[in-house]
């Protein structure tokens, strides 16, 4: 269970470029539910993100992830309840290093760090495994550097970094977008393979009202900084792409195209 | 002349192999964390001056020698601090401590040089042979280098190094990553340091004296033998990366020897080494056929 109360952030604070990102959002989330974030640009859905991963912490309000409270707890320490997959693909592996030596950092993630020998066989065996269950022919590229891989596959090698080690909350931002449409809907039925097989509690920023429609369980709609309509299970059943494009009045060029 | 060189070939290769600590130095913090550092042009000649003091002072010089690496890493540690904390960029950061750490020399030994007798360094507690002989000093500072750089390799194939690595490789994943960027950035800044301050402490027990003056240009010439390593080895793996600046630093020193004997003027040799690092940088980029050498 997620629970954020009363989250608060403004950028540049007290200057002519003041900027309230986020203006007040309460937010529950369920053990399991897969929650898609929508909403135009500047509406907020990243700066959540980034708050719910510890990437910036609020000016007000809190944030408890399973009762913790985790509302100061900086990103490093976060990652152990928290994972992330980027939406630009260069940010989310790192490229001057291998796909196992990629893996063995997000195993360490939960395991913590020695002066052990970082690559061992048992660890290759298990990443081969990970990797086999997206389906893009990782598990046959352990020693390919991540930089000379494709932007799918450095999508769907930072998913399963994200997704190695048991989380309370995955953060998608956008995963997807910097695709093109065959990878993206590769790199989608991969995410959501691993989210129902561990029944993972997420969080997806999608422009993508398809994914957002067929995939999640509910539709949050967030406009300068609130949260303005919050779509369950049962209300999603009927709808359809061009009736949340209708219902929201969406001014973002990039939702309405992809209707 | 060549004659001349041809004599001097294993003086120069016991001063190279001291010399790649600080071409190694060099590299761990400008290759791997990708944060380049100045610091060695102070914290070499902290490690001389403080092993000359302490020597003198009648401290052992296992523990004298010791006593310079830990220094060497605080210096480290402190321009990470800087750098972090204070948010000043990593070059400007290092060249702070670097210029403190001249006062901090002068204060440690009470004057500008000092003579550190034989009798009292570390190579005559091991076997008075070893000063007389430059066959022995080859063997045992080859020895020395070969060891650390074994130990360096094993420590970036462990999970801390491989985390260390992630810092440099990107830095915006490694917090998503649960690795505390802050205590790596200050870890690889200290190991450099203290490789940097035990070359310094070897130079004034193998010399039989340190100066204030020491550090100077001491990281001109470390860069040139990195990027000759570089060129030569490589850096696709871990190993080819840590062999590359010992390597390096071995073919400058013999390279500046040949060039002295050969009639170049000593006084010139530090505009030449920068015209060299210079042309070796720039060139890539002039000719256009591929990236520069340092990266971007």
């Amino acid at each position: 269970m997620i629970v954020a109360s009363q989250l608060r952030k403004v950028f540049n604070a007290g200057t002519a470029s003041e900027k309230i990102a986020i203006a007040g959002v309460d937010l529950q989330v369920g053990s399991g539910e897969f929650v898609a974030v929508i909403g135009g640009n500047g509406a907020g859905k990243s700066t959540l993100l980034n708050l719910l991963g510890g990437a910036i912490l609020p000016d007000q309000g809190s944030i408890e992830i399973d009762t913790v409270n985790v509302t100061a707890m900086p990103e490093h320490a976060r990652a152990r309840l928290v994972a992330r997959v980027f939406q630009d693909p260069m940010v989310g592996t790192a490229p001057s290093l291998s796909v196992q030596e990629n893996m063995t950092l997000a195993l360490m993630r939960a395991e913590g760090r020695g002066l052990k020998r970082a690559l061992t066989a048992s660890r290759q065996d298990m990443f081969r495994q990970s990797l086999a269950h997206l389906r893009l022919g990782l598990e046959d590229r352990l020693d390919a550097m991540a930089g000379n891989l494709s932007g799918g596959q450095r999508q769907a090698l930072s998913l399963a970094m994200a997704t190695l080690c048991p989380l309370k909350l995955l953060l998608l931002d956008e995963h997807t977008a910097a695709l093109d449409p065959r990878t993206s809907e590769l790199v989608m039925e991969a995410t959501v393979s691993v989210i129902a097989r561990d029944g993972l509690t997420t969080l997806m920023v999608t422009h993508n009202m398809e994914h957002a429609l067929s995939y999640a369980s509910r539709i949050i709609m967030m406009d300068a900084g609130r949260i303005v309509a919050d779509i369950g299970a049962d209300e999603k059943k009927g709808l359809t792409v061009a009736d949340l494009v209708a219902r929201f009045r969406v001014k973002d060029d990039r939702m309405v195209l992809s209707a | 002349m060549i004659s001349v060189f041809i004599n001097l070939i294993p003086v120069t290769l016991v001063q190279s192999l001291i010399y790649s600590f600080v071409a190694l130095a060099i590299m761990i913090p400008f290759r791997t964390l990708s944060l380049p550092d100045l610091t060695m042009e102070g914290s070499f000649p902290l490690g001389g001056c403080l092993v000359a003091a302490v020597l003198t002072a009648g401290l052992d010089p296992w523990s004298s020698t010791a006593l310079a690496i830990a220094a060497g890493f605080l210096a480290g540690a402190a321009t990470a601090l800087v750098h972090l904390y204070f948010k000043i960029h990593s070059l400007l950061a290092g060249i702070l401590v670097a210029t403190m750490i001249w006062s901090v020399d002068l204060r440690v030994m009470g004057m500008p040089n000092k003579s550190v007798r034989p009798e009292l360094s570390i190579f005559d507690a091991i076997s008075p042979e070893i000063l007389l002989n430059i066959g022995l000093q080859i063997a045992i500072f080859g020895a020395l280098v070969a060891l650390v750089v074994i130990a360096l390799i094993a420590f970036y194939k462990s999970e801390i190094g491989l985390s260390l690595r992630c810092v440099g490789a990107n830095a915006r994943l490694s917090p998503a990553l649960g690795i505390n960027a802050r205590i790596y950035v200050v870890l690889g800044f200290g190991i450099a340091n203290a490789l940097a301050a035990l070359g310094g402490a070897i130079v004034v027990q193998q010399q039989g004296y340190a100066d204030v003056t020491m550090g100077f240009g001491i990281l001109v010439n470390g860069l040139a033998a990195l990027i000759i390593g570089e060129a030569i080895i490589g850096r696709a793996t871990i190993e080819r990366q840590v062999i590359a600046p010992v390597a390096g630093s071995i073919i400058y020193y013999q390279l500046v020897s040949l060039g002295l004997a050969t009639g170049l003027h000593p006084s010139d040799l530090k505009f030449l080494t920068g015209a060299f690092v210079l042309i070796t940088l720039g060139l890539p980029l002039l000719t256009g056929r591929s990236r520069s050498v340092l990266g971007s």
